[in-house]
């Protein structure tokens, strides 16, 4: 018999995106699954950027998943052009 | 920097790596800028370039040691404040042009990295000016500066960098090279994060740029000739020559490298030219610069003379001149490798040579031009119009400067309008992408968003219709000196003809030219124009079936424009409003051509189209245009009352299959369907009784209408299928069109209201609706049916009924054609049915195999299948079939 852990939620707040983009990659464990609701964060700032792709970096590391939530299409584009998008999950 | 040709070491590969991550991350960010955002960032970047303008200059002048400082100055203003200038208001970022009329939006995306070699000769306001361009433009730029300039244009870099992201440009929006090898250069060129490569530089730059398969803007060496032609301002061309030759020590590429004199000019020039402070060589000298300054092995100048100072250049060659020397003029006998001086010299050494014609002249220039000038720059001084374009038409430039110099002139903004750069596109000749003065838009993918447009469509018919019995009588409300009525034998003995000639206004004169009972050929229609000249006729009446009305339409063509060309004008078309061949508008003889159908079927009378026989070549010839529609028509039913009841049928047929054709056409309008509608109601309701009672006097006039009306509708919508297969099927066989129509028609009805295996692109439809439409038509019979598929059923069932009620052969194996025959014929019949242009309106694309089909269940006739599932209705076919 397999356990399944619950999924950790985190409102991203647009304003203090970095710092808890960074908790989060410092807390990953193996197999943890986190979803990161994006649905206030409308455009997205450099810094903000280089935290996401450290935490995708992390998160290959732990062999954990992360999934963004309601990522805005603009924001979505720009994690494209930044090819860090493939390195997450998306839901609506 | 020395060639590396070792691999790049594991350390190395991670810094370029680092350096493009970095540069395709802020590109990304930076893709989330507005407008008004870039530009906030552009403009103080302008105001920076401009306030070190010159220590950037001293900057490169020192690291260089080529160029002028104050000349360098002043290109590093050119590169902001005129860039500036040209780009401040133009849209980068999302919409940047729309044509409302055109259904057209353009929007700008960004390229995202590029990569971006700058040159030696224009290092600090390259990169001021490519840092400009790319941040009005949303993208990062990683700058690899000639590795002799790498100070100055990374000192540039700084400032623009630093200014743009203090004013919110994305960190690492700039980067510059450390010391690089070319390894490094073409790492970078082949990354696959690199979307551009911009190359401004000497040829292998250029080169491997090109060479790398990434999108480039490769732009290098030129050879600029210049012709001064004897009607020039002599003392505007001499100082322009020397302005923009001794600019920054001759160091733009588009600055003039050989000038071509006419002879009568070629003394007073060169004494101008040493009044204003240059040195006229003497042979010997001249002889001695070549061999000094231009490398003898490659025959390309050499790269210590490069942007040194005309005085130094002499020092260094052995010539004695004045201390104050601007520019070195040395006389050449010829262009090419044997005249060293005679290619591009980025120094101020000028050649000159003295043209004794202006055709000398003009083949000089052309030889200089194709000396490494290709696609560059080229620079004429004249007044005289006709020698200026024809330099222009002569010289492969992308840039040819007209009375006024060429390096400054080339840059643009200055001395005319064309759009300022640093980069000048050499096109195909200089082995580039364009031939532009590159600019913002060539960082930027431009998005064409197009909207659908509904297509223009139209209604043409003749300007009077006149029908009803008698109708003929309105014959005498057009006065006419001179009328020639066209007919034939049969209608002639039965006295048709005398009907017209008493209907017509007493005092006109009348001539009768009676040609055979037959599709027109050539040498008919050339008589029938012969006695319209020789009767000075300025009214052409034609009274008959089609093939006399085609025939007169194609004498008037012929009576009035004589240079007609018939064959090219009968050459294919898809659209007719977009036809290559134009029918002639020049006329030297004008006529009225009224046309009196005799036959209740093509509808001749209201067409646009002639269809002739050329015997020669076996072929007919098929003309349409709308200049050849009849200006008046008369429908009048006493012409037909004696129709023979073959003729009834087979005429009878015709029009109901134009107006179903007309009907489901992808031409077909509110304008047509009307007429379509009408046209099939009456078939149905009279063409049974015009059969059965001749003499039936309405039955006849309702089906003359219905004709004229059917005709009306395919005339601007054209026909279809049926039509192509019947014009094979018929010429293959010797099948009268109407019957040739009437074994098709129940089978093309199920074809089309069937799922296409094609869809026909047609802008005006909006859906697949042809099923529809012919339910719409049942409808419209009283057929009954409660669905689309049931409607159409009922409508083939009831063509079949009319078919049998009047005696139609049913199937082509009625006709006693048998099967191995018509096997045999078969790839001909498809092949020919395929190239009749009348299927180009069906609504479905036929394929060949489905046209082999279509004949097949002709040649079996009845128990035509049920047509496939139609597509269901939406709301949006439901209004388009309103």
């Amino acid at each position: 018999m397999t356990t399944t852990k619950t999924p950790t939620y985190l409102e991203v707040d647009p304003d203090n995106a970095i710092r808890a983009l960074q908790g989060v990659g410092e807390k990953l464990a193996s197999g943890d699954e986190t979803i990161l609701n994006f649905s206030r964060v409308m455009r997205i700032e450099p810094g903000a950027l280089r935290a996401l792709e450290a935490l995708a970096q992390a998160a290959s590391e732990a062999a954990a998943k992360i999934t963004l939530r309601s990522v805005n299409v603009e924001v979505y584009k720009v994690l494209k052009l930044a090819r860090v998008a493939s390195r997450f999950s998306f839901e609506r | 920097m020395p060639d590396n040709p070792t691999p790049l070491s594991a350390e190395r590969i991670a810094y370029l790596e680092g350096l493009v991550s970095q540069a395709r991350t802020a590109a990304a960010i930076f893709s989330q800028c507005t407008q008004e955002d870039v530009d906030r960032i552009v403009k103080p970047m302008v105001i920076a370039g401009l306030k070190q303008a010159q220590n950037l200059a001293r900057l490169a002048v020192e690291e260089t040691r080529i160029g002028v400082l104050e000349d360098k100055a002043l290109k590093n203003m050119v590169a902001t404040e005129f860039v500036y200038n040209y780009i401040k208001d133009k849209r980068t970022v999302g919409v940047i042009h729309e044509y409302p009329d055109r259904g057209i939006v353009e929007l700008a995306e960004p390229i995202g990295v590029i990569f971006s070699l700058t040159p030696i000769t224009n290092p600090t306001s390259t990169v001021l000016f490519k840092c400009i361009m790319a941040i009005k433009t949303r993208n990062a730029v990683i700058f690899s500066p000639h590795p002799s300039a790498w100070r100055c244009c990374s000192e540039a870099v700084k400032i623009m960098y630093e200014t743009a992201v203090k004013h919110g440009a994305p960190e690492g929006v700039f980067t510059c090279l450390e010391s690089h090898t070319l390894q490094d250069n073409a790492y970078l060129m082949h990354h696959k994060d690199v979307g551009l490569i911009d190359a401004t530089g000497g040829p292998g730059a250029v080169k491997a740029a090109y060479s790398s398969g990434k999108p480039a803007l490769g732009v290098g060496a030129g050879n600029t000739p210049v012709y001064l032609e004897k009607t020039a301002d002599l003392d505007m061309a001499v100082v322009d020559i020397i302005t923009s030759k001794t600019f920054d020590n001759g160091t733009i590429c588009a600055s003039e490298q050989t000038v071509v004199i006419d002879d009568e000019i070629y003394d007073r020039v060169l004494n101008k030219f040493a009044e204003l402070g240059t040195h006229i060589c003497s042979e010997k000298e001249a002889e001695l610069l070549g061999q000094t300054v231009i490398d003898p092995t490659t025959g390309f100048m050499q790269p210590m003379a490069v942007g040194q100072k005309a005085t130094d250049i002499a020092r260094f060659v052995g010539i004695k001149v004045k201390p104050n020397t601007k520019l070195l003029i040395a006389p050449i006998k010829g262009v090419g490798r044997e005249y060293p001086l005679s290619v591009e010299k980025l120094f101020p050494v000028l050649a000159v040579y003295r043209a004794h014609s202006v055709d000398e002249a003009l083949k000089t220039c052309v030889d200089v031009n194709h000396l490494g000038g290709l696609g560059h720059t080229a620079v004429i001084f004249s007044n005289n119009d006709a020698i200026v374009r024809q330099f222009g038409n002569l010289i492969n430039a992308g840039r040819i400067i007209v009375n006024s110099p060429g390096s400054i002139g080339a840059l643009g903004g200055v001395y005319n309008d064309m759009v300022p750069t640093f980069s000048f596109g050499c096109g195909t000749g200089g082995g580039n992408s364009t031939t532009d003065n590159v600019n913002v838009y060539h960082y930027l993918n431009i998005k064409r968003m197009a909207r659908r447009t509904p297509a223009h469509m139209w209604f043409r018919v003749p300007n009077q219709i006149y029908f009803n019995m008698n109708a003929v009588e309105n014959l005498r409300n057009f006065p006419s000196r001179s009328t020639v009525i066209i007919s034939n034998p049969p209608l002639e003995q039965i006295g048709h003809v005398d009907v017209v000639r008493r209907s017509l206004p007493p005092q006109t004169q009348v001539r009768v030219t009676i040609i055979p009972d037959a599709e027109p050929d050539i040498k008919i229609i050339a008589q029938g124009v012969e006695a319209l000249n020789f009767y000075k006729a300025d009214q052409i009446i034609a009274l008959g079936g089609g093939s006399v009305i085609d025939a007169a339409k194609i004498m008037k063509l012929k009576y009035e424009s004589p240079e007609a060309d018939l064959e090219e004008l009968a050459a294919p078309f898809l659209d007719i409003r977009k036809r290559v061949v134009q029918y002639p508008t020049e006329k030297v003889n004008h006529s009225r051509l009224i046309a009196i159908s005799t036959t209740s079927g093509t509808g001749s009378e209201v067409t646009p189209f002639a269809v002739m026989t050329d015997k020669e070549r076996g072929i007919k010839v098929t003309l349409a245009d709308y200049s050849l529609t009849p200006d008046v028509a008369i429908v009048d039913p006493q012409f037909v009352m004696s129709m023979p009841k073959g003729l009834t049928v087979d005429t009878g047929v015709d029009c109901l299959t134009h107006a179903l054709e007309a009907g489901v056409s992808i031409f077909a309008s509110a304008f047509t369907d009307s007429n379509a509608m009408q046209a099939v109601r009456m078939v149905f309701k009279y063409l049974p009784e015009a059969y059965e009672n001749p003499r039936d006097e309405e039955a006849r006039t309702m089906m003359h209408n219905a004709a004229c009306i059917a005709a009306i509708a395919f005339s601007n919508a054209s026909v279809g299928v049926n039509h192509a297969l019947a014009h094979a099927f018929g010429a293959r066989f010797g099948i009268a069109h109407g019957r040739a129509n009437a074994l098709m028609l129940p089978h093309v009805i199920a074809y089309n209201a069937s799922v296409p295996t094609k869809f026909m692109p047609s802008p005006n439809q909006r859906a697949y609706v042809a099923h529809k439409k012919y339910a719409m038509i049942a409808d419209l019979l009283g057929l009954g049916g409660h669905t689309v598929e049931e409607k159409v059923q009922k409508l083939i069932t009831a063509t079949e009924q009319l078919l049998d009620k009047l005696g139609v052969p049913r199937s082509i194996a009625e006709l006693g054609i048998s099967k191995d025959e018509f096997e045999h014929a078969m790839p001909d019949l498809a092949k020919n049915a395929f190239d009749d242009p009348s299927w180009r309106s069906n609504p479905r694309m036929p394929l060949i195999s489905e046209l082999v089909e279509l004949y097949w269940s002709a040649y079996r006739g009845r128990g035509v299948d049920q047509p496939k599932a139609a597509p269901k209705p939406s709301k949006v076919e439901e209004e388009a079939c309103v």
